[in-house]
């Protein structure tokens, strides 16, 4: 007797196919994470972390709270750049950039709550006891209505995807006032990041302390939302290539567009730093130990960029572009965490600093591969590198 | 709970005319609740002995000191507070021929101006009237800036609590001195290094003291002025510096100097709305003067060419009707030769 | 998180740049070639030049390679090239040639030679802090160069005749150089410094090359505070005679209190040279501090100049330094600098101003101090304070020993005998801000319960402690422990 076996396929097809080797890893970088998280809610920070009362803000407030708004600058300075000033060749990155500030900022709030003695009661500051007085009052107050602002700038995306149309249309009527908005909390947000460390002015070694602060953090921040835009546009070009719509040519022009407007801003910046050098009189400064490794963040990684997005934007070298980014992230991540702890009571031995265990250092690799997951499957599943076809050409 | 509209407005006029007679800010200068406590710790007079820090665990419930009053390897190393150590004494000078060791005590020093009480964003911190700086626990959230930003690197914080960590620093013994008693280190300091009583009235027994003994005391009170003046005040026969105090300090108060940015704010969200409005409205202008000066430039060429073609069109009709009448014209004669030769014939 | 390591690297090798580094020293053998400032800003910084290696270096060929000596034997301590030079380039030129120019020459003949290239001279660094010590004689070295000059005064003292602008000799009216030499060279006049260098390196250098014995020649044999120390000092000090008296009244001129009869022989061995009081000149205080000030003296009074206890030159001012010795600090840390008025009468009980009596010098006689009483119930030999027993027993304090103790270090002092008219005034020691008498009041009659901040009075434990323990740290005695004094009290069991 004859028998027709049909070849079901192998059994656990559903299983392997999820195995990737993206997966696995991103998978063990998650675990790892929840397991650490875990010990730090039943043993303490003590037990996951090197902070100590001279060190009390360390890898989790340097990377993810201040590093990462800085940036998630990238959202709110192409959305501008799109919608207020009307620079309609940058449209096809704003929702990514969108996306990516969405998620960075989503990414502070991860941090502040491993970070947070009691982050439940983070609430507490706007419905039981406000301090106004506080710059970080007025860092939580904007991050939070800014964070609104994100998740509701994400939403046409999102809505396209379910095929909503009346709701979509009402989102996008209010992308014009949500933007200006962004822009307003965001100026207070970036700069107040910096008016933090007002406080310090015997703590922080005077090279980075100034009374104008504020406004080098919030420059910095554009120069770092720009460059954000140049990294996760090379990783998500490459990842999301069969979505990209917009030619070649047109991603290019805005890499370099961006390039240029980069270049102006670390420009800015560093012209500002030689200002404050001038006003506070402490070019001598720069003979010392701490002024070598001041020389080092600004001219290796503002003054650098700047020069070599110039070349890249006039030489048109795509390459040039994003070393140049690449650089200046690293360069905004350098400048937080020597504010946050490397040149914070700068006055102290050097027995007794704060460098980040490893546990810290786990957990905010598995905040930012949460992030990149979730980036990922937005990205893979809903209009964020493409237009919808419904909506084609829609301001 | 409803409100008329007359009562909001009255209400408005009243908040209005309450903060219209309120004097200008920047003129006056309030200078601190009178008749409000301070200590005043003369480091000429103390000895090393630890009895303070032995009194504010015992007051406080803590963990007992590590090494018993008159160990003197612990001075080997200089301590800063921690969690359970609210107060420490460090040896800043050894003893030599001249001179006997030098000994600072360490403690919150309770500011006027408390830059903790201003950075903390759910206000966990309150300077009472009485003159120490009170810690609400039950607000604190943990987040540690208070820690940051003590210029006197005085607060710690519990990390080994998973759950219910705290700020930790001297309480200046609130609870006691409400009572009319003296706090733990006031009372059990032998040598009268830690003097309590009226800000104003330490304030005077240490000038006293400099006054009689010039050769004994470097001219200066630590703490009258210095970040706007704080409850603790210092009296050293060396340079403050050498105690790990930082000299020349500025008496503008800490809190000014922190908050001076945040003036910025309410300008931010008035000024920017109408200016990026004016900018987009601006950017739009300029891409609507574009789009209508294509628009112009394509129907001048519409029409030049509508222009032309109507041109050639009547040059053409013209050719045709010429050519047309030539042709009858050829005909006929060709029709008339034709009937003409038929005649003939 | 492969930026996250790079990141680590980078703040490992840029982290720890606190440290600070401890101020350069200056040797006593450096000297710093500074040109005078009317010539005006330099170039480049000031050479440190290094006397010491160089008279190493040269020892053979002597100091005449730099030094010109002079035909009255003089050393002059300036570069033999620079004299008579005063253009500017002009020196410039005389030191370059002198220094480089030998430097050249040696290491052309491959010995060991110094710099040649501008930098290595001129060397750009922050400033250092000189150990020099200052140099001075006291009276065990005036006696050892007087023996050595065999009471020969002219060898080193002089006076500048104006009337023939020279120096000459003048028997009676011998000075310390200071009185004259000042810190700078005043024209003719040399400073203190280049004054005594020509003075005692010639003659020291003469002598070291008659194999005598000689005192240093090199600069740290002077200006090394460990060489200074290992000076030989004489066993027996011989008296200073310039024809001081042994005894004097001092009074002077407009003054109306009585006179102070003034011991000079007693005071001049606890003295260290004759400038400790005699600081500018060896004329009498009121030559130079007149009775209402006067520019000679400053503008300092008669009176201050004798009382100003801040003074080191002052008589109440140097007896208030003796009361911060250790053996008497116990007592006297307590008191405030000022002394106490009844003291007045101590040196005040001359004739008064006018008097015949003035005339004839006075004679003084050592007081006798009234023996210690018996113990007794006004003085008792152990007082128990029991007052404040709470983790400590009560002490058991040693009274008649320790007030014996402070007593046998009066009898041992001139001037604390002198002061001390009575054994009570001991008392008040300790028995302070009260009436001296034979039953003073105890410690808890004035210092009750806690601190009395109106009048920084503090409480009962505090009195103790503070006046027990500070005399203990003041007069370095090794009871400063909680149970030196008191033993601990066993924990109570508690039921």
């Amino acid at each position: 007797m004859s028998e027709l076996t049909v070849d079901a396929g192998p059994p656990d097809a559903g299983l392997s196919k999820h195995l990737t080797p993206f997966n696995i890893i991103t998978g063990i970088i998650l675990a790892g994470g929840a397991v650490i998280l875990g010990i730090r809610f039943t043993q303490g920070l003590s037990a996951t972390t090197n902070l100590s009362h001279n060190y009390p803000w360390g890898l989790w407030i340097g990377f993810d709270v201040m590093s990462g708004v800085a940036l998630a600058a990238g959202g709110f300075v192409t959305s501008t750049a799109v919608y207020v000033f009307g620079m309609k060749e940058y449209k096809p990155v704003v929702r990514a950039a969108i996306l990516t500030g969405f998620l960075g900022y989503f990414l502070v709030v991860l941090g502040l709550l491993a970070d947070l003695g009691r982050p439940w009661r983070l609430p507490y500051a706007f419905i039981k006891s406000a301090g106004p007085t506080s710059p970080l009052f007025e860092v939580a107050l904007c991050v939070a209505l800014y964070l609104t602002v994100l998740f509701i700038e994400s939403t046409p995306a999102v809505l396209e995807w379910l095929g909503l149309k009346r709701w979509r249309k009402v989102v996008g009527s209010l992308t014009l006032g949500l933007t200006i908005f962004g822009l307003i909390l965001s100026t207070m947000h970036q700069s107040t990041l910096g008016a933090m460390f007002m406080a310090t002015p015997t703590k922080l070694h005077p090279l980075w302390y100034s009374p104008h602060i504020p406004v080098h953090y919030f420059v910095s921040a554009v120069a770092a939302g720009l460059a954000m835009v140049i990294v996760e546009g090379l990783f998500s070009h490459r990842a999301f290539h069969h979505q990209v719509e917009i030619s070649r040519q047109h991603f290019e022009n805005i890499n370099f567009g961006l390039a240029k407007a980069a270049s102006v801003t670390l420009g800015i910046y560093c012209a500002i730093k030689v200002v404050a050098l001038t006003l506070e009189d402490e070019w001598h400064l720069l003979a010392t130990g701490w002024g070598a490794w001041y020389l080092f963040e600004v001219i290796g990684f503002f003054l650098l960029p700047c020069a070599l997005f110039a070349v890249a934007y006039r030489e048109r070298k795509l390459l040039l572009v994003r070393v140049a980014a690449i650089i200046t992230v690293l360069g905004i991540m350098l400048n937080r965490f020597n504010a946050t702890f490397i040149v914070f009571n700068w006055k102290l031995p050097a027995a007794e600093r704060y460098m980040p265990s490893w546990m810290e250092i786990w957990v905010t690799m598995a905040f930012i591969t949460f992030a990149v997951v979730v980036f990922r499957w937005i990205a893979n599943h809903m209009p964020i590198m493409y237009e919808h076809p419904d909506w084609k050409g829609d301001h | 709970m409803s409100i008329s509209r007359r009562g909001f407005i009255g209400g408005a006029a009243a908040a209005a005319l309450a903060t219209g007679t309120a004097e200008a800010g920047t003129v006056k200068k309030f200078e601190g609740y009178p008749g409000r406590y301070g200590l005043l710790h003369d480091t000429t007079l103390c000895v090393g002995c630890r009895s303070c820090e032995v009194a504010c665990k015992e007051v406080n419930g803590l963990t007992p000191v590590e090494a018993p009053v008159g160990d003197t390897e612990i001075f080997d190393a200089v301590r800063r507070t921690t969690d359970t150590s609210l107060t420490v004494v460090n040896r800043y000078l050894e003893a030599d021929n001249d001179q006997p060791a030098v000994y600072r005590k360490l403690q919150c020093m309770h500011c006027n101006e408390p830059c903790c009480a201003t950075v903390c964003l759910v206000q966990a911190f309150e300077k009472t009237p009485e003159g120490p700086v009170l810690y609400h626990p039950e607000l604190c959230m943990g987040c540690r800036y208070c820690v940051m930003a003590c210029p006197y690197n005085a607060l710690a914080y519990e990390y080994d609590d998973p759950l219910t960590p705290k700020v930790m620093r001297c309480t200046m013994c609130y609870d006691r001195i409400k009572e009319g008693l003296l706090p733990g280190c006031a009372e059990a300091c032998p040598m009268g290094a830690i003097t309590f009583g009226g800000r104003e009235e330490l304030i005077e027994i240490a000038r006293e003291r400099i006054r009689k003994f010039p050769d004994r005391y470097i001219n200066h009170i630590f703490g009258e002025h210095e970040f706007g003046g704080t409850s603790w005040l210092l009296l050293s026969g060396v340079e403050f510096g050498k105690l790990d105090l930082e000299e020349g300090l500025t008496s503008e108060p800490l809190p000014a100097i922190a908050t001076s940015y945040l003036g910025v704010v309410p300008l931010v969200v008035t000024i920017y709305p109408g200016l990026l409005m004016g900018m987009h409205a601006f950017s739009k202008r300029q891409q609507a003067v574009a789009k209508k000066e294509r628009e112009e430039a394509v129907a001048q060429t519409l029409e030049a060419a509508e222009e032309a073609t109507q041109k050639k069109l009547a040059a053409a009709a013209d050719r045709a009707a010429k050519d047309k009448a030539r042709a009858v014209d050829t005909a006929v004669k060709k029709a008339l030769a034709e009937a003409e030769q038929g005649g003939e014939s | 998180m492969k930026r996250g390591l790079v990141l680590i690297a980078i703040l490992v090798s840029g982290v720890g740049f606190a440290a600070e580094e401890p101020p350069r020293q200056v040797t006593p053998a450096t000297v710093t070639m500074q040109f005078p400032e009317a010539f005006g800003e330099m170039q480049r910084p000031a050479v440190e030049f290094d006397h010491k290696a160089h008279t190493e270096a040269l020892e053979v060929e002597g100091c005449e390679t730099c030094h010109r000596i002079d035909d009255k034997g003089v050393l002059i301590p300036l570069l033999k090239l620079g004299l008579e030079i005063d253009n500017r380039d002009d020196l410039i030129d005389a030191y370059h040639e002198s220094c480089v120019g030998c430097h050249r020459d040696r290491s052309d003949e491959t010995l060991a030679a110094g710099p040649i290239t501008c930098g290595e001279c001129h060397v750009r660094r922050g400033p250092g802090v000189s150990v020099r010590a200052a140099m001075a004689f006291d009276y065990s070295l005036h006696g050892r160069h007087t023996k050595a000059f065999e009471d020969k005064c002219e060898n080193c003292h002089h006076v500048y005749d104006e009337a023939i602008k020279e120096l000459k000799y003048e028997k009676g009216k011998e000075e310390g150089c200071r009185s004259c030499h000042g810190a700078v060279d005043e024209e003719r006049k040399l400073s203190l410094a280049n004054a005594s260098h020509r003075a005692c390196i010639s003659c020291h250098l003469k002598r070291i090359r008659l194999e005598l014995d000689s005192g240093p020649m090199l600069c740290s044999g002077c200006h090394d505070l460990e060489q200074q120390s290992a000076i030989k000092r004489l066993e027996e000090v011989p008296r200073l005679m310039r024809g001081q008296p042994d005894t004097l009244w001092i009074h002077g001129a407009d003054a109306k209190t009585a006179a102070v009869a003034f011991d000079h022989l007693a005071h001049e061995p606890v003295t260290g040279s004759c400038s400790t009081c005699h600081h500018q000149t060896l004329k009498p205080c009121d030559e130079c501090h007149s009775f209402l000030g006067s520019p000679e003296g400053s503008g300092v009074t008669m009176a201050q100049a004798y009382h100003l206890s801040s003074s080191e030159h002052s008589c109440v001012g140097c007896h208030a330094q003796k009361t911060s010795e250790k053996q008497c600090a116990g007592c006297h840390f307590t008191s405030s600098e000022s002394p106490a008025e009844r003291t007045c009468v101590v040196c005040h009980n001359g004739p008064a101003p006018g008097s015949q009596a003035l005339e004839i010098a006075p004679i003084l006689v050592d007081r006798r101090l009234d023996p210690l009483p018996i113990p007794s119930d006004d003085y008792p030999e152990t007082v128990v304070i029991e007052a404040l027993v709470d983790k400590y027993e009560a002490s058991k304090l040693p009274h008649a020993k320790i007030v014996a103790k402070l007593d046998d270090i009066v009898r041992e002092s001139k001037l604390a005998g002198r002061f001390h008219v009575d054994t009570e005034m001991l008392c008040s020691g300790c028995h302070h801000h009260s009436p001296v008498g034979t039953r003073p009041p105890p410690c808890r009659a004035c210092h009750s319960g806690s601190v009395e901040t109106t009048r920084d009075r503090p409480g009962l434990k505090v009195a103790y402690h503070r006046q027990c323990v500070g005399c203990h740290i003041a007069m370095d005695i090794q009871k400063q422990g909680c149970t030196d004094c008191h033993a601990a009290r066993a924990e109570e069991v508690e039921s």
